[in-house]
């Protein structure tokens, strides 16, 4: 999850605000088989969404330490969801 | 076949023959058989170690498990090179590891000493950082006794927990006071459910608990607030290095920059957090009420914000430094340590109608200047939230508080700490208690986590 450091891109701020705060929020889903005492199989779905307090946009790359273009990008919320399959036996 | 039948023959008559010399040759004599007796006053599974009245229980688990489009232990890409979706970025993770316990209770004149220890033996991808890592050459988990565990024959041990009950006493690695008792996981598998107070690993301290009868008890504790796995978040010098966040001008490189996936760190010995040594512990406590209709607790903490100098951030894994020179901190003085603190209630209501053994849990945290007690999870919070998609670019920055020192570079004013606001309004999540080792459940049940949602409020807000 780091990286070092790099540069970041060029924040515009006639258009921007630099609020770091912002909220996060999960809903997610277990669905476990038990056939025997203490032996479980389960599937999990997580999705999590980001809702950020930044707004406008940010020109060139956000950080130069990831491969990422040499664009301009608009700040805005995104989500993502996961996957977990599990056996687990407790003895 | 005859030659099966032979042998069978052979070896059977060979026995009685070794048997009936003994009864011949020996005395008969009766020796008391050592069998392990039972220990049944701590409940099942205990049994006496020979020749002494501590009785002891082996346990653990055995887990292997995958994540798809995510981390180790269903990590969401919410940052790092899968929030990205770069080429570096590993879309599924697996890892197996198998947990060992040891529990033991000795029935003395103070009441029960009790010794517990855990500790798992896991082997998956480089740390949990779900991408091969561009920064390959750096191990990010060498602090926490973690070895370069993606390749064969290694592997990592984690020390889960360690610790000692005396006379009301607890010390060693344990539950912190101000957890609930499900800690993060009302019903889930994943260790990234924000909310919920995680410290379900442990966290090494001194406690000293009340039983008051009727299933209602107080717990004091003192935890130890060095690494931010337990209690910290990052402290951001916004005008450490070359320039910060101020001017509306968002750099990467220096110290106090709240850059991209992880330009300031996810790990207290990382780049960029400002956050100083250990000075004072986190002071934490609950009054708790566990009856037959369920559980309700109040937790409260107290943590010191304790930053470092006015002209630099930590980068402790080089060189101390991180866009100033070292050298001539002190010279510019440090903010002084600001005190902030967390409160969470919990309650968990058994015997709901949906079926045997199911429950509610659910919980709610409120913290100043300690946003570690909102966000829960029981490893290190990452520093940053970093979701894109296309050029649509999400983020938000963890702190517990920003300061901004006297920069030669930006001329800003200078501010002692600053405490950030974190508050989980519906850290909330019912389930179906069918968790392994609980119920027999021959069909598949549905455990739902309902929203959780963590609002954390900076006080930096930098004008454009």
């Amino acid at each position: 999850m780091t990286h070092g450091g790099g540069t970041g891109g060029v924040f515009n701020p006639a258009i921007s605000s630099c609020d770091p705060g912002f909220a996060v929020s999960e809903i997610g889903m277990v669905t476990r088989w038990t056939p025997v005492k203490n032996l479980a199989f389960s599937a999990e779905v997580l999705y999590a969404y980001l809702k950020t307090n930044m707004s406008g946009t940010i020109t060139n790359a956000p950080s130069s330490a990831l491969p990422l273009a040499l664009t301009s990008y608009t700040f805005g919320n995104n989500g993502t969801a996961s996957l977990n399959l599990r056996v687990q036996r407790n003895y | 076949m005859k030659t099966i039948k032979c042998l069978v023959l052979g070896s059977a008559a060979g026995l009685f023959a070794i048997s009936g010399a003994r009864a011949a040759d020996l005395p008969v004599k009766a020796k008391a058989v050592e069998y392990v007796r039972i220990c049944s006053r701590y409940g099942a599974g205990f049994f006496y170690i020979p020749g002494t009245d501590t009785c002891i229980k082996l346990g653990g688990y055995l887990r292997a498990d995958v994540t798809i489009n995510g981390g180790v232990y269903d990590f969401p890409f919410y940052n790092g090179e899968g929030a990205i979706r770069d080429r570096y970025a590993n879309f599924y993770t697996d890892r197996s590891r198998v947990a060992l316990t040891v529990d033991t209770r000795t029935a003395t004149e103070y009441g029960v000493v009790r010794t517990f220890g855990q500790a798992g033996f896991s082997f998956g991808p480089f740390n949990y950082t779900s991408s091969i890592g561009l920064a390959a050459s750096v191990n990010p988990g060498a602090t926490a006794g973690l070895v370069n565990n993606d390749t064969s024959d290694n592997g990592y041990v984690g020390v889960e927990t360690v610790f000692l009950q005396f006379a009301g006493f607890t010390f060693g690695k344990s539950f912190s006071a101000f957890s609930s008792p499900w800690h993060g996981y009302p019903g889930n598998n994943t260790s990234f459910l924000i909310g919920g107070f995680d410290s379900v690993t442990g966290v090494n301290n001194v406690q000293y608990s009340w039983q008051f009868g009727n299933g209602v008890s107080a717990t004091i504790g003192a935890d130890d607030s060095s690494a931010n796995a337990f209690n910290r978040t990052q402290i951001i010098n916004a005008v450490g290095g070359a320039a910060g966040i101020n001017g509306g001008v968002v750099t990467g490189g220096a110290g106090g920059n709240i850059g991209f996936s992880g330009a300031a760190s996810a790990f207290v010995t990382g780049v960029g957090t400002a956050y100083g040594g250990s000075s004072v512990p986190d002071f934490v406590g609950n009054i708790r009420v566990d009856q037959a209709w369920g559980l309700f607790q109040i937790s409260g903490a107290v943590h010191d914000n304790h930053a470092a100098y006015f002209n630099n951030a930590n980068d402790v894994a080089t060189t101390f430094n991180f866009g100033q020179n070292q050298a001539g901190a002190v010279n510019f003085g440090h903010p002084n340590d600001v005190y902030g603190g967390a409160v969470s209630a919990a309650l968990q209501i058994k015997n709901i109608p949906t079926g045997a053994g199911d429950d509610i849990k659910m919980d709610a945290s409120w913290s100043r200047g300690a946003s570690k007690y909102t966000l829960g999870t029981s490893g290190a919070d990452p520093s940053s939230f970093d979701i894109l998609n296309g050029t649509r670019f999400a983020m938000g920055v963890v702190t517990d508080a920003i300061y901004s020192g006297i920069s030669p570079n930006n001329g800003n004013p200078q501010t002692g700490l600053q405490l950030t606001n974190g508050w989980i309004p519906t850290g909330h999540r019912a389930c179906s208690a069918a968790s392994p080792g609980s119920a027999i459940t021959r069909r598949p049940r549905h455990c739902t986590a309902t929203p959780t949602l963590l609002t954390l409020v900076s006080p930096l807000r930098a004008a454009a």
